[in-house]
């Protein structure tokens, strides 16, 4: 295993090369090719809320595994449309895209933010070239006096990294010139 | 004295979500980037305000529940603030809930625990418990934007993964699930804060639910190694200083006791 995925696997992880190989897992435990049992405390980064393996999970995945899996989103199929209906009944939601990820969520919300602001202009002129197309997130300043020597070197490399920032564009201000602790 | 830090928000690493995500070396080997974004500073309603521009924003994006960022509650006078800001320059207000959604902040929505609603919420991570899915929940107004063409995705949708993600829904929304969730979390906090109760690098145990953090004021990196040879996984968040807790949301109270015991030894020898 370690020889194929270092001989054929991009290495975007960077897993050190004696880090354990899980094999499987049941409930809040994972054991390793070795036998080495471990208590997760990571659920897969916060996926596996039901732990591994858990018996409803795995009844759905074979039900399902064995009946259709896949058939585009050329045609209808029910647990997408039930699975919408219960995410929209539980919260504000009226309405469910569905992707892969989480990053293909946050593509998406781009997507749907800039449309909606595309109709929302033309509903008001249908003539209007112009609209909101732009994103604002948050950055969390954290106030600590232990790392204040630390903090200060690295003023100079955020300055810098904002000069780096090219082209400014008439929305993009540069963060205030506090310290920036760089990992 | 005082320094300062700035944690990450995380959204993604794909070129239109990378915009969104703070840390400089996820984003500067593949500049250039999208123009057009601004960053703005957690809980300072001014710096939102001069970010968030009407006819310039289209969308604002938060984490309710910073995950990556460092584990920080909700602040519902920060994201209350926030929606009225959004709603007077017309741009939608986006909760990012792939990593505290669906329960593991001890509410369903991590949005709920301060009742502040957003236009549109995107969620992934536990939604169908292990395989591959995300969702972006919108309202009807922004949902009556999109036309049929406008978007789309191969694999989305499709019976297997919403297969489970139902029987997780289903799990997650039962009766008496969120209890453990609300138990297990204070559990914990509260045996992390007793066991750490007097050493010096550890600055707060803080969380929602069950996704805790501990802050400490050197580097959390070298715990994770040795908690995985003590039999436990666990992960960083924030500037490296800070320890990660995301159990599967059906960890016991035994399993609880014995994550607690092994982090304090291993804190208490740092």
């Amino acid at each position: 295993m370690r020889r194929d995925e270092n001989e054929c696997v991009v290495n975007t992880y960077g897993r050190a090369l004696d880090a354990p190989v899980f094999t499987h897992g049941s409930g809040c435990v994972m054991w390793d090719s070795d036998g080495n049992r471990y208590l997760d405390f990571c659920a897969g980064i916060a996926v596996n809320v039901l732990g591994h393996s858990d018996p409803d999970w795995v009844e759905a995945v074979c039900e399902h595994a064995g009946k259709l899996c896949h058939v585009s989103n050329l045609y209808h199929t029910e647990p997408g449309a039930t699975l919408a209906r219960k995410l929209t009944d539980t919260c504000f939601a009226d309405r469910v895209f569905y992707c892969n990820s989480g990053t293909e969520a946050n593509e998406g919300a781009i997507k749907f933010a800039r449309k909606y602001q595309m109709a929302t202009a033309k509903a008001k002129d249908e003539s209007a070239t112009e609209w909101a197309t732009e994103t604002v997130s948050f950055r969390r300043v954290l106030y600590t006096g232990s790392h204040t020597t630390a903090s200060t070197m690295w003023t100079p490399i955020l300055k810098d990294f904002c000069r780096r920032l090219s082209p400014p564009t008439p929305r993009f201000h540069s963060p205030p010139s506090t310290p920036f602790n760089a990992n | 004295m005082y320094g300062t830090t700035l944690s990450n928000c995380f959204h993604g690493r794909t070129l239109g979500s990378l915009n969104l995500t703070w840390k400089e070396a996820y984003r500067t080997p593949f500049a250039p980037l999208s123009p057009g974004h601004a960053f703005a500073t957690y809980g300072d309603l001014d710096s939102a305000r001069s970010a968030i521009v009407k006819g310039k924003t289209a969308a604002v994006f938060v984490e309710p529940v910073q995950g990556e960022g460092g584990i920080f509650p909700a602040d519902g006078a920060f994201l209350s603030g926030l929606k009225e800001i959004c709603d007077d320059a017309g741009a939608l207000l986006v909760f990012d809930e792939v990593q505290c959604g669906l329960g593991r902040t001890g509410y369903l929505w991590g949005h709920q625990s301060v009742g502040v609603t957003p236009d549109i919420m995107t969620v992934a991570k536990p939604l169908a418990g292990g395989l591959p899915i995300g969702a972006v929940l919108t309202t009807q107004a922004v949902a009556d934007a999109i036309a049929p063409g406008d978007h789309g995705s191969t694999f989305a949708g499709g019976p297997l993964v919403c297969g489970a993600a139902n029987a997780v829904f289903d799990r997650v929304n039962s009766p008496g699930f969120m209890e453990n969730v609300v138990k297990r979390g204070e559990q914990l906090r509260s045996g992390l804060r007793a066991k750490l109760e007097g050493c010096d690098c550890v600055k707060e145990v803080r969380g929602s639910g069950l996704l805790v953090g501990v802050q400490l004021d050197v580097p959390a990196g070298p715990l994770v190694g040795q908690a995985r040879d003590r039999g436990l996984l666990i992960l960083t968040a924030g500037a490296g200083d800070v320890i990660r807790l995301l159990p599967p949301l059906v960890v016991s109270e035994e399993e609880v006791d014995i994550a607690v015991a092994i982090i304090a030894d291993l804190v208490k020898a740092l």
